[in-house]
């Protein structure tokens, strides 16, 4: 499934003043391949992420997910059935279980009890978390294992687009090596369109495009 | 969705607790004042009914209630079972006033002034006595006995014997002389004596002995004089029959208004008896004043609860939302729908407003459904209104905010 950007732009209406975050911005996100995006804080690339991820329309240009512009999806569908976002801080359901966060997407599409905690299941095992996280409560877990648990669940959403905002903007060394892996997984052989906003040059470099940013815009 | 709703209950008890204790208190305090309205009301019922509110036989400006020698057909009109569409129904204690003046007293006090024997029912009717109350009875007596038939009679304390000890039997003969128009032809008057036990004294008008109705009318029998009486007055026994008083008066009495229009049956009752039957309810309009505040002032912390309980709402379910704003727009994030939100949200807090009015109600142990319903109805659309603002903000705003 892929993702064009057609001259995005996107501005914020403060109580003040209007901020530009994103100015004419165009690209073509292919199938199978992890972009990463790059720049400083306040550059508009996570303002770019979320109207990807259809939380919002741009004020000028358009999005196409799949071809259909994204004024013309449904969004709620969007982001149920399409596009797939993990941040930075997990955003996990604080009073659900691991098993029930991973399941969340799943109930939305009313899928079957049974069926649902199979595939929630398996997605566990996908990230490596053994089954006796399945009752615990997001807070009793480690930032790298509340992120495994954010990327069980987009997998469990089964979107062919997934956008990760920082997603190993809070993790070590290790954990963020094992979500990268993850996601470069996702990208090359399950053919999803991998896009990770960070700073992180470490993460960038093993995406198979660089994108960078500054003030709203790409640049070179 | 009510599963979920549950866990979340046990998982963070914290915050539907204090939902369900906020509508507790404030359904608790909802029911205390509408069971004081509902007493107060009670009161306020009992009382306009209860109050005495008397019917007075009056002249036709409704200035004067004695000396009209209202003829029989008034007592009549209010106590006779014959009479259709009588009074007697709607009254108690009809009290009537005749007078009849004495000719002679054996008395050894110094008789400066003529002397009247005043029949009553009972001392009510006259104003005058019962203002003073300044009657004295003696052993064995009281006013009861006005309202029967013993020749008993109330001196004025200027007529007591000199050197009389109270308790000591006394009696008081007096002789009655009347000389109607027949005296004229056959040279005759009527005469009749009677003999009454003194049963105490009174420090009213000193020309005035008082005696039950039955002792005058009586005498009047043997006098030979018209069956008429001075004053006659009752006192409603319910006062929600008002108006159907007042219909059945306006067919008998005329209208105490002079000028007013007559209908020409009511003309001839005015031309030859012109009486009006005034209601006289002053003390059930100052009784009803002040239930009246009462019952304003209950209303007025009514309203007041209501108001506080609308902006608490509000103001408990946007801290509410507030605080559950990341969850909100996760759940939006992942693709539920804002209707989904919304009514999952709902849900939650109508279980923890149903729980907290049933749990107020209870505490209280009374429950006024209507009040409790309209309380948690009015609560509820607080509740709503701040979801639904939270919900038409900008999910991408929302979320910058929230980094």
């Amino acid at each position: 499934m892929s993702i064009t950007l057609k001259n995005v732009s996107y501005s914020y209406r403060g109580k003040y003043q209007t901020v530009r975050a994103v100015a004419g911005v165009s690209y073509d996100f292919e199938p199978g391949r992890m972009y990463a995006i790059v720049g400083k804080s306040g550059s508009g690339k996570t303002t770019l992420m979320s109207l990807m991820a259809g939380l919002d329309l741009p004020t000028e240009g358009e999005i196409l997910v799949d071809g259909k512009s994204t004024a013309k999806w449904d969004r709620s569908l969007l982001r149920r059935d399409a596009v797939s976002v993990i941040y930075q801080n997990y955003n996990l359901f604080p009073l659900l279980t691991v098993a029930e966060n991973i399941r969340y997407p799943l109930t939305l599409k009313r899928v079957p009890g049974k069926q649902a905690r199979e595939v929630a299941r398996k997605m566990r095992e996908r990230v490596e978390l053994p089954q006796t996280y399945d009752n615990r409560l997001p807070a009793h877990l480690s930032g790298g294992e509340q992120q495994r648990v954010a990327i069980a669940r987009s997998l469990a959403q089964g979107c062919k687009i997934i956008l990760a905002d920082e997603p190993t903007g809070n993790l070590d060394t290790a954990n963020t090596a094992n979500i990268v892996s993850i996601l470069r997984s996702l990208a090359h052989e399950e053919g999803c369109t991998v896009i990770i906003v960070t700073h992180d040059m470490g993460v960038a470099e093993q995406a198979d495009v660089v994108l960078r940013m500054k003030d709203g815009t790409w640049t070179e | 969705m009510i599963l979920s709703i549950i866990k979340r209950f046990f998982r963070a008890p914290l915050q539907a607790l204090a939902v369900v204790v906020l509508a507790a208190v404030l359904s608790a305090s909802l029911c205390g004042l509408h069971a004081a309205n509902e007493d107060a009301r009670a009161r306020y019922e009992l009382t306009c009914q209860t109050v005495p509110v008397t019917l007075r036989v009056t002249n036709l400006s409704g200035t004067r209630t004695d000396g009209l020698e209202a003829p029989t057909w008034v007592l009549r009109v209010f106590n006779s079972k014959n009479v259709k569409n009588s009074l007697k129904e709607y009254v108690k204690d009809l009290q009537i006033k005749d007078l009849l003046p004495i000719n002679e007293i054996q008395l050894q006090a110094n008789l400066e002034k003529e002397l009247t024997l005043v029949g009553l029912t009972g001392l009510e009717i006259s104003g005058e006595l019962a203002q003073e109350s300044l009657v004295t009875w003696f052993a064995g007596y009281d006013e009861s006995v006005l309202a029967g038939k013993e020749p008993v009679c109330l001196l004025p304390k200027s007529l007591l014997p000199e050197g009389y000890t109270p308790g000591e039997p006394l009696t008081v003969p007096i002789h009655f002389r009347y000389a109607d128009f027949n005296q004229a032809f056959h040279g005759t008057a009527s005469e009749y004596d009677v003999e009454l036990t003194v049963a105490g004294t009174h420090a009213g008008d000193s020309g005035m002995i008082y005696c039950p109705y039955e002792v005058v009318k009586k005498a009047k029998s043997y006098l030979g004089r018209p069956s008429e009486v001075d004053a006659v007055q009752a006192t409603l026994i319910d006062n929600s029959t008002q108006a159907e008083v007042r219909e059945i008066a306006n067919n008998w009495f005329a209208i105490p208004n002079p000028t007013g229009e007559q209908t020409p049956w009511r003309y001839t009752f005015y031309f030859y008896y012109p009486y009006a039957l005034v209601i006289d309810d002053a003390l059930l309009v100052s009784a009803e004043r002040t239930l009246k505040i009462s019952v304003l002032i209950n209303e007025l912390c009514a309203v007041l609860v209501f108001a506080l309980s609308a902006g608490a709402s509000f103001f408990v379910g946007f801290l509410m939302i507030r605080s559950r704003k990341r969850e909100i727009s996760l759940m939006r994030t992942l693709g539920t729908r804002t209707a989904s939100v919304f009514f999952r949200f709902a849900l939650e807090q109508l279980l923890c407003l149903g729980a907290g009015v049933a749990l107020g109600g209870w505490f209280f142990g009374y429950q006024p459904g209507d009040r409790l319903g309209a309380f948690a109805a009015v609560y509820f659309v607080g509740l709503c209104l701040a979801l639904v603002v939270f919900l038409r903000q900008n999910l991408l705003t929302t979320l910058k905010e929230d980094e």
